[in-house]
């Protein structure tokens, strides 16, 4: 999953489905208001209590 | 000449110490830090930093990173797993082999942090156990299990700029630790 994030609250998020590349996720969110936000990736597998995040910045002009 | 006999009682004290404290003994401790639902956290992943303490004074009893090949994948991916059969200790799978002296039976912790290259997904995980002097720990040894995934981006790129209202397509992987 990937989200856009500003100050805590999730803004915008889209699922990322498999890309037909080994290991390679894709997907399309769309870009709030104009600001500096986040732009995380979310894994998820509580069945086996594996998680994983990974986040770098976003400029929206 | 007052000194003199004090030295002497010091030199004394101190040898009868030496004697006194047991040798050590190399005891050999085979470390696998293995990924949650997954292989061992090989060199393609940075490795692991392995680290053995006694539990009782904190003291470092050795350190290293484990490095090697991912291991088996059919043996520890596809197929069943019986008790006693090794599933990490294959040729040129990751793991560190530890050489620690011991002067008597030891509580030890040992850890596991990585996977190294990826700092985004790093974990520590440890146990504790009794070692006790010469007795090898040896084949699969203990084993340490770091939960998680990597994930990386490949779009878009490192502080990238949008305009408000547009899409914005994101690519990425996911691999386990």
């Amino acid at each position: 999953m990937a989200q856009v994030v500003r100050k805590g609250k999730v803004e915008s998020e889209a699922i990322l489905a498999y890309a037909g590349e080994k290991s390679t996720y894709a997907g399309t969110l769309r870009a709030p208001a104009t600001g500096k936000y986040e732009l995380r990736l979310l894994a998820m597998d509580p069945a086996n209590a594996n998680f994983g995040m990974h986040s770098r910045k976003l400029i929206v002009d | 000449m007052r000194i003199l006999p004090r030295t002497g009682l010091f030199v004394a004290v101190a040898l009868g110490i030496a004697l006194a404290a047991p040798p050590g003994k190399p005891t050999r401790v085979m470390v696998h830090a293995v990924s949650r639902d997954a292989k061992l956290l090989g060199t393609h992943a940075g490795g692991a930093r392995i680290v053995l303490r006694e539990v009782a004074t904190g003291k470092v009893l050795a350190e290293g990173v484990q490095q090697g090949s991912s291991g088996d994948t059919n043996r520890i991916m596809v197929e069943p797993h019986r008790r006693g059969a090794v599933l990490y200790d294959t040729p040129d799978a990751a793991g560190f082999l530890a050489t620690v002296t011991l002067e008597r039976p030891t509580v030890v912790e040992v850890s596991a942090e990585g996977p190294l290259g990826h700092s985004q997904a790093m974990q520590r995980t440890s146990k504790t156990l009794l070692l006790v002097p010469g007795e090898d720990v040896l084949g699969d040894g203990v084993v340490l299990e770091v939960h998680g995934f990597i994930l990386e981006f490949l779009q878009p790129a490192a502080e990238a700029r949008v305009q408000a209202g547009e899409p914005i397509p994101v690519r990425a992987t996911m691999t386990m630790t």
